[in-house]
C-alpha cells in the first residue's frame, strides 16, 4: 500500500503546533517513515503552486493549525480542503480560535488604528498602513486582507476531526496519527482526545472534596499554592472541571491552574459560559454583594473564561454598538 | 517562478518570484528589481497574519501577560515570557533574588538549546548540504538528524522541568516562578546535559566544515550586554557603532516604521535611519570574552576570525552558543540551591517599565504600562525579526549583484538561504515572505 500523503499547514499561529510535531522527537522519524509529507512550509521546500498542481483529494490528511485572521488563511484552508480527503483542525487556534481570537474583543478598525497609528512607538508620522496592493514600477505587490473577525477553521471549511491543545501534546498527536494509519477513526466531527474532564487525570483529584464550595476566589499569583491539594479546593481559579482532559495536567504539575486550552467537553456548546457557570456554582454564597466582591478577583472575565475560545463562542466577537 | 514582462522602454524584464519562503518560522515573500545589473529595489513582503498582541493585551491583568505573550512564538516562548516579566518587574519595582535570576538563565539556556538545535540541523543545514529539507537529509545523514532531535529533546526536557511544559511553559511569573525544581530533579538531567555538551562540540566541528559563500557586509551589530555574563536576561543594550544605553532609552535610539508592503513593522536607527543586525552573530561579536571556556575554545578552533561579519557563519555561532548553553546549564545545576521563596512579594501599583532580553534570534524589547489595579494600559513589543527585516533587505541588495549570472531558480534559492541566516521568526514579528526578482 502506498504511504498516506500528509500535509501540515499553519494559519495565524505561533509555530508551537509545528514544535509539537517536531517534538515527537524519535517519534517524528517513525511518522516520517510511515507517511509521505507532501507539504509543510516550516520544514520542506514545497510551495503553494505544488499544492495547486495536485489532483483534488490527492492528500490523505491535512493538519491545519492556527486561526483564520486574513484572506490568505481562508484561501489556503479552502485549497487544502479541496486537495485533502481528511482535514484535522490541529490545536486550540484552529479548533476554537485560540489566543489570537482574543482580538475579537475589539474590532479591525480599532486594532489597526492602535497598532499602526496610536501605539506609543508610532513615531514616523506617515500614517502608513499595510496595503492590500502596493504599486511598484513593475506592477503590483499584494498583501492579504485583514478580516474584521478572527475565525475558527470550521467557520471557513468543513473539518473532519479536531485535536485540541495549545499546543496539542505529543501523545494525542501520535495517537491520532496511529488511528489514521490503522484506519480506526471515530465518527466525523470528533475531538481526538477522549471525553473526560481534566480533573479525572489530575494527580490532585483525590484531594478534591466531594462537594466543592469556596468562600473566596483567588488567582494563582495571589497565594502560595499548596502543591499537594486540589487548586480549586484552595479557592484558586482552575478550569479543570470544565476542560477536556488528554493533556495529563502538565500545568497543574507545574504549579499553575488549568486555563482551558483543551476546550470544552463533547456536550458543551460554549466553553466560557460553562466555565463561568461552574465557577459560580462553587461559590458558597447567594448574597449579591458578597458575590460581586468575590468576582472582583476576576478583573478580566472574557480573557479568563474565553482565553482560547472567543471565536468559537456563541457571541464570537464584540458586538457593535447599536 | 519566472515571468517576463516588457518594461516601460519595451525591454524584456526578468522576474524571479519565490512566493512562499519555506523553512523559516512564518510566512513571507521577497521582491527585488534589477536594472543593468544594479539592484534598484528590494522588498520583503511579510504576509504572516498579524495577530496584534499589543492591542489585545490591553485590559488584561499583568500576571496573565507572560502566559499570553508566550503564544507569540511557539519556538521561543521563554523569550517572550522573560522580556515581559522583566519589563513588568521594572514597572512594579520588583527584584527577584539571585537564585531566581539563575533559574531564569537556566530556562533561557533550555530555550537556546532547543531553538538552535532546530535551526542548525532541521532548517539551515539542508541549505549547505544541498537538500530540500531535513527529511531528505536524514536519508544520507541519519546520525546528524538523530543528534539534532536528541539535542533538541534535552532542551525540551529541561524546559518542561522548569516550566511545566516544553512549549508555552506555565511556571514563569512576575516576581519569580510559581514552582521551582528540586535539586534532585535537576541532577537527574546531568547525564543528558553532559551528552549534549559533547554533541554540541561535535556540532561546532560539523558546521564549521561547511562551505560558506564569501560575504561580509559592514553591519552594525546590536545586542544586550552584561558586565559579567554572556547576554541573556539583562541589562544594557550596546552596538558595534558605539551605542551603550539602558533599556529605557531603546525607543529613542531604535525606531519602528510602517511600510505598505508588509504587515510587519521595520526597525531602524533613529539618528542615521540605517539598518542594524540582531541575533547570535551580534551577540558573539559583542560579547566573545564572556562565553564559557569550552564554548570560547570551540569558537577559536573553528578558524573563523572573530569578530565575524559573514552572516552565513551564523550557523557556526548558533552551535557555539549551544555549547555555551549546555555548559552554563551544567554550571547552574551544579551550584543550585532551592530558593526559600519561589517568588518575590510585592504590592501592585500603577507603573511603567521596559526590558530587553536575548531571544534565540536576538534582542527582544518589551514595554508595559499598568494601572493601579494591575491591568495593562499599553504594551509594546519589538521582536528581533522585525529589527532585522531592513538589514535583510540591505543584505539582498549587496548579495544579488554577485549571483545574477546564475540560473533563476538558483538565484531564488540563494536568496532564501541568505534570509534563513537570520533564522527569521516571522510569526513573532507579525506578521510571511515571497521572493520576486525583476531584472532586465
Amino acid at each position: 500500500m502506498a504511504k498516506p500523503k500528509v500535509a501540515f499547514y499553519w494559519c495565524a499561529s505561533c509555530g508551537g503546533c509545528e514544535e509539537a510535531v517536531v517534538d515527537l522527537a524519535e517519534g517524528v522519524l517513525k511518522v516520517v517513515e510511515a507517511v509521505d509529507i507532501v507539504f509543510w512550509p516550516v520544514a520542506l521546500d514545497f510551495k503553494r503552486s505544488d499544492v495547486q498542481a495536485m489532483p483534488d483529494g490527492a492528500i490523505d490528511v491535512a493538519f491545519i493549525n492556527g486561526a483564520i485572521r486574513m484572506s490568505e488563511q481562508e484561501a489556503m484552508a479552502k485549497l487544502l480542503r479541496k486537495k485533502s480527503k481528511l482535514v484535522i483542525a490541529y490545536g486550540a487556534c484552529a479548533y476554537q480560535g485560540g489566543i489570537p481570537g482574543l482580538a475579537n474583543l475589539t474590532d479591525k478598525e480599532t486594532i489597526l488604528e492602535y497598532v499602526y497609528h496610536q501605539s506609543p512607538s508610532t513615531t514616523d508620522g506617515t500614517g502608513v498602513r499595510p496595503q492590500t496592493h502596493t504599486t511598484v514600477p513593475e506592477g503590483e505587490l499584494e498583501l492579504p486582507e485583514f478580516y474584521e473577525t478572527v475565525k475558527t477553521l470550521d467557520q471557513v471549511i468543513d473539518v473532519d476531526y479536531y485535536l485540541p491543545g495549545c499546543p496539542p501534546t505529543g501523545k494525542i498527536t501520535f495517537q491520532a496519527i496511529e488511528a489514521i494509519l490503522a484506519g480506526k477513526l471515530p465518527e466525523k466531527g470528533a475531538v481526538l482526545a477522549g471525553d473526560r474532564a481534566l480533573c479525572y487525570e489530575c494527580d490532585l483529584n483525590s484531594t478534591k472534596p466531594e462537594k466543592l464550595l469556596v468562600s473566596d476566589l483567588k488567582r494563582v499569583h495571589q497565594v502560595i499554592v499548596d502543591r499537594e491539594k486540589c487548586l480549586l479546593a484552595q479557592g484558586i481559579l482552575c478550569l479543570g472541571p470544565v476542560t477536556r482532559g488528554g493533556c495529563e495536567a502538565p500545568c497543574v504539575k507545574g504549579g499553575m491552574p488549568c486555563t482551558g486550552c483543551f476546550g470544552p467537553l463533547d456536550l458543551v456548546r460554549d466553553y466560557g459560559g460553562k466555565a463561568l457557570s461552574a465557577m459560580a456554582s462553587i461559590v458558597d454564597t447567594t448574597d449579591e454583594k458578597v458575590l460581586a466582591k468575590i468576582f472582583e478577583a476576576v478583573p478580566d472575565p472574557a480573557g479568563t473564561f474565553y482565553r482560547y475560545s472567543v471565536p468559537a463562542s456563541l457571541l464570537a466577537r464584540k458586538r457593535k454598538a447599536a | 517562478m519566472t515571468q517576463r514582462n516588457p518594461d516601460a522602454a519595451g525591454l524584456p524584464q526578468r522576474t524571479v518570484k519565490v512566493d512562499y519562503l519555506s523553512r523559516v518560522e512564518g510566512e513571507g515573500g521577497l521582491y527585488a528589481r534589477v536594472e543593468n545589473g544594479e539592484v534598484r529595489e528590494v522588498k520583503l513582503d511579510i504576509f504572516e497574519p498579524p495577530r496584534f498582541f499589543e492591542a489585545f493585551l490591553r485590559g488584561r491583568h499583568f500576571q496573565e501577560v507572560p502566559d499570553i505573550t508566550a503564544r507569540i512564538c511557539g519556538i521561543c516562548p521563554v523569550a517572550y515570557q522573560m522580556s515581559s516579566v522583566h519589563a513588568l518587574e521594572a514597572a512594579l519595582g520588583v527584584s527577584p533574588g539571585p537564585e531566581i535570576r539563575q533559574l531564569r538563565r537556566l530556562l533561557y539556556c533550555a530555550e537556546w538549546i532547543e531553538s538552535h538545535a532546530l535551526h542548525i540541523y532541521l532548517l539551515q543545514a539542508p541549505d549547505f548540504l544541498g537538500y530540500d529539507s531535513a527529511i531528505a537529509m536524514a536519508a544520507d545523514h541519519p546520525h546528524e538528524v538523530e543528534r539534532a532531535l536528541r539535542l533538541k529533546k534535552i532542551g525540551n526536557d529541561l524546559l518542561a522541568l522548569l516550566g511545566g511544559r516544553a512549549t508555552h511553559p506555565v511556571s514563569v511569573c512576575v516576581g519569580g516562578f510559581y514552582k521551582v525544581p528540586r535539586r534532585k530533579e535537576l541532577e537527574a538531567l546531568r547525564g543528558d546535559l553532559e551528552w549534549g555538551l559533547e554533541a554540541s562540540l561535535e556540532t561546532v566541528r560539523f558546521v564549521s566544515g561547511l562551505a560558506f559563500p564569501d560575504f561580509a557586509p559592514n553591519y552594525e551589530f546590536v545586542s544586550v550586554s552584561h558586565p559579567d555574563e554572556y547576554p541573556m536576561n539583562e541589562r544594557k543594550i550596546v552596538s558595534s557603532a558605539g551605542v551603550d544605553i539602558e533599556p529605557t532609552e531603546f525607543e529613542k535610539v531604535f525606531l519602528e516604521e510602517h511600510v505598505e508592503h508588509s504587515t510587519a513593522l521595520h526597525s531602524k536607527r533613529a539618528d542615521t535611519g540605517t539598518s542594524y543586525f540582531v541575533g547570535p552573530l551580534a551577540r558573539i561579536n559583542l560579547n566573545f570574552e564572556k562565553l564559557f571556556p569550552r564554548a570560547k575554545e570551540a569558537a577559536r578552533a573553528t578558524g573563523i576570525c572573530w569578530p565575524c561579519k559573514n552572516p552565513f557563519q551564523g550557523i557556526v555561532v548558533r552551535a557555539v552558543e549551544m555549547v555555551h548553553a549546555y555548559e552554563e546549564a551544567l554550571a547552574i545545576i551544579a551550584s543550585y540551591r532551592e530558593p526559600a521563596r519561589s517568588r518575590a512579594e510585592f504590592k501592585v501599583h500603577a507603573g511603567e517599565g521596559c526590558a530587553a532580553t536575548e531571544a534565540p534570534r536576538g534582542v527582544l524589547y518589551h514595554r508595559y504600562r499598568i494601572n493601579d489595579q494591575g491591568l495593562v494600559e499599553f504594551a509594546k513589543i519589538v521582536p528581533p525579526t522585525a529589527q532585522n527585516y531592513r538589514r535583510m533587505e540591505d543584505d539582498l541588495r549587496l548579495f544579488l549583484p554577485g549571483i545574477l549570472e546564475r540560473a533563476e531558480p538558483e538565484i531564488a534559492r540563494a536568496c532564501e538561504n541568505l534570509i534563513r541566516n537570520y533564522d527569521p521568526c516571522i510569526s513573532c514579528s507579525t506578521h510571511f515572505l515571497k521572493l520576486k526578482l525583476d531584472s532586465d
